[in-house]
């Protein structure tokens, strides 16, 4: 099997220091290969933003640190190499789009100049050059007049097109890996489907991956290959799609699945998962789950699950699964 | 408001339209209507003047304003009008020249310690130290240290309206250091020197454009005050201030001659200060409270 083309190991992101550091993202490990889509799902604070940006080394720092794993993209290490030459892998080799396209753009340019950017940051552009390319961008991502548009401020523009400017910024250099931080979160429903139908044809045009970070199951369904499940900082279930959403392993999981409303069960009540995530200096000793799970048992409260491998290619952390493939304890082990 | 208000700064629309709102704006007409007459008369000060502003006309001592002299003469017999706008050449020179300097080293620091976090404390603390003054006795300090003369002056101006500046350029910074534009900038691959005149700086302008024009204003006041304790440029120089020292002796006697020159003064900066509201209703509505 070759190499593939990002591989996260043991990350760990910790906030603030000595006694007051809190661990935010704790030994997470996935992998991507080229083309790939992998979707990242989690609630709110599950750690699953800051991931991405630890892959960008873009933690912000201080009061964040990266403080463990290997991140490994086209063959090199990112940790190992400079601060230059990860300013030439973002944006040109890894481009990422954001949740918010209102704050994400910035509103005293004009959004040509900002698809530009990219370009002449990476390429050495001239104006000229760099705008003409601009336009051929905004047109491939679908913005209509877009010689018009280009000329048009942020604050012109509707919520869909200005993520649409984004993902043309992102792809200006056309990147082998697209991070897309919940790109559909803040857009109306038809918009959303824009959108994604958008990336998913991109993404087959110019052969990329895609890492996409979302709460919204449906839209994994919809896109993604793997599925990363992560809660509390850690990855609770990973797989493909069919296995994940077919087969749920953890309690998680299942209890995700469960709180989607469905149109084929007549239920008066959906279920939801009771209580909340923890915040990071409340994490629960042992399996951070377990205070809302209902199938804890007393060794979640005192350690940490590893993952256990559940079918091929499904892994998923839990002391409640039987323990037939016990994978290379990795993930916990490094605290 | 809301966080969402709170955290988009404001942008500094496109150019005609702001045009267009200052020029509706009342206050801001009046108050550059104000202090467009006397830039008038400093840039134009060698065409209207009526005599040499050093010219003594020793048989024309203490006159009452007439034709030949349109404000009247002072105790050397020199013309009022004349030097009243030689007088706004250099003090609204040296208003600019203050603004001018404060400008670029606030903007700088306030930049650099809103941007690198860990340049803030130390910058902060320098400037902390120098806002412990009182500005007016620090900047005469100051001018009184290196010696009367113009340049002195500017310097010490500079140096006391600089850490305001700072402070101000630093707390928007602060703000949209934190937008995701920024984070967008870095995940394109953007250098902090790119990200900091490109992003930073444009979107921190409009608060410090606002300040200027205050510190304007300030430094045309100061400017008079040094010069009316002598620690500004010597006379004969004609400063508004020299002017005003020389006349306060005759006070009695002809009262015109200080009055003219604090009358200068005081259309300056208060032309300067309603120009300076109108400019920030407009560019940046939000500071309207804050600043009432």
């Amino acid at each position: 099997m070759t190499e593939p083309l990002l591989s996260v190991e043991g990350l760990r992101v910790v906030f603030g220091q000595g006694a007051r550091e809190q661990v935010a993202v704790d030994g997470v490990s996935f992998q991507v290969a080229a083309g790939e889509t992998l979707g990242i799902v989690g609630e709110s604070g599950s750690g699953k933003s800051l991931t991405a940006l630890a892959v960008l080394r873009l933690v912000p720092s201080p009061p964040g640190r990266i403080a463990g794993g290997r991140v490994r993209f086209e063959g090199r290490d990112l940790a190992g190499i400079s601060e230059r030459e990860m300013e030439r892998v973002r944006g040109a080799r890894i481009g990422m789009i954001f949740q918010e396209p209102m704050s994400a753009l910035n509103p005293v340019f004009t959004v040509g100049e900002q698809v530009a950017e990219a370009l002449r940051v990476h390429e050495g552009l001239g104006r000229r050059e760099a705008s003409a390319r601009a336009l051929a961008l905004l047109q491939r991502v679908g913005i209509a007049d877009a010689p018009r548009r280009m000329k048009q401020y942020p604050h012109e523009l509707s919520g869909g097109m200005r993520q649409r400017v984004m993902i043309a910024a992102a792809l200006a250099c056309r990147p082998s890996l697209l991070i897309a931080d919940e790109p559909t979160t803040a857009l109306d429903v038809t918009i959303q489907a824009q959108i994604l139908a958008l990336l998913r044809e991109l993404q087959r045009e110019m052969g990329m991956a895609v890492v996409l970070i979302t709460h919204d199951l449906g839209v994994v369904a919809q896109m993604v290959d793997r599925v990363v499940v992560m809660y509390g900082g850690r990855v609770a279930e990973e797989g493909t799609v069919e296995q994940v959403f077919g087969r749920p392993s953890h309690p998680y999981t299942r209890l995700l699945l469960e709180s989607i409303p469905s149109l084929d069960h007549d239920r008066d009540r959906l279920p939801t998962i009771p209580g909340m995530v923890p915040t990071l200096a409340e994490l629960p000793p042992g399996c951070r789950f377990h205070p809302r799970c209902p199938q804890a048992m007393a060794v979640c409260r005192e350690r940490a699950p590893d993952a256990v491998t559940v079918e091929p290619g499904h892994r998923a952390a839990c002391f409640a699964l039987p323990q037939i493939h016990p994978v290379e304890a990795q993930s916990g082990a490094g605290a | 408001m809301t966080a969402a208000d709170a955290a988009q700064p404001p942008a500094v629309p496109a150019g005609r339209s702001l045009l267009r709102r200052l020029l509706r704006h009342r206050l801001f007409l009046t108050g550059s209507i104000l202090f467009g007459l006397m830039l008038v008369m400093a840039v134009f000060a060698d065409l209207i003047q009526v005599a040499a502003p050093e010219r003594m006309h020793y048989r024309f001592r203490f006159q009452n304003p007439s034709w030949q002299f349109p404000l009247g003469t002072d105790n050397f017999g020199r013309d009022l009008w004349s030097r009243l706008v030689h007088g706004a050449r250099l003090s609204l020179g040296i208003g600019f020249a203050v603004v001018v300097m404060t400008g670029v080293a606030g903007t700088a620091i306030g930049l650099l310690s809103g941007y690198f976090r860990r340049l803030d404390e130390p910058l902060m603390r320098v400037m902390d130290a120098l806002m412990a003054f009182p500005a007016i006795l620090l900047a005469i300090a100051i001018a009184a240290a290196l010696g009367p003369s113009a340049i002195n002056a500017v310097i010490a101006l500079a140096v006391v309206y600089t850490p305001r500046t700072a402070r101000i350029v630093r707390s928007t910074v602060l703000v949209v250091r934190e937008m995701e534009y920024i984070q967008a900038a870095l995940a394109f691959g953007a250098r902090h020197r790119w990200i900091i005149f490109r992003h930073v700086l444009p979107n921190s302008l409009a608060p410090l454009i606002v300040q200027l024009t205050f510190i304007f204003a300030y430094a045309v006041l100061a400017e008079s005050i040094l010069s009316f304790l002598g620690v500004g440029p010597p006379p004969p120089t004609p400063t508004w201030g020299n002017m005003i020292a020389e006349g306060k002796d005759y006070l009695r006697e002809a009262p015109l001659l200080a009055l003219f020159p604090g009358l200068a003064v005081m259309l300056t900066a208060l032309g300067l200060n309603i120009l300076g509201d109108g400019l920030r209703d407009v560019l940046d509505p939000r500071l309207r409270v804050q600043h009432d």
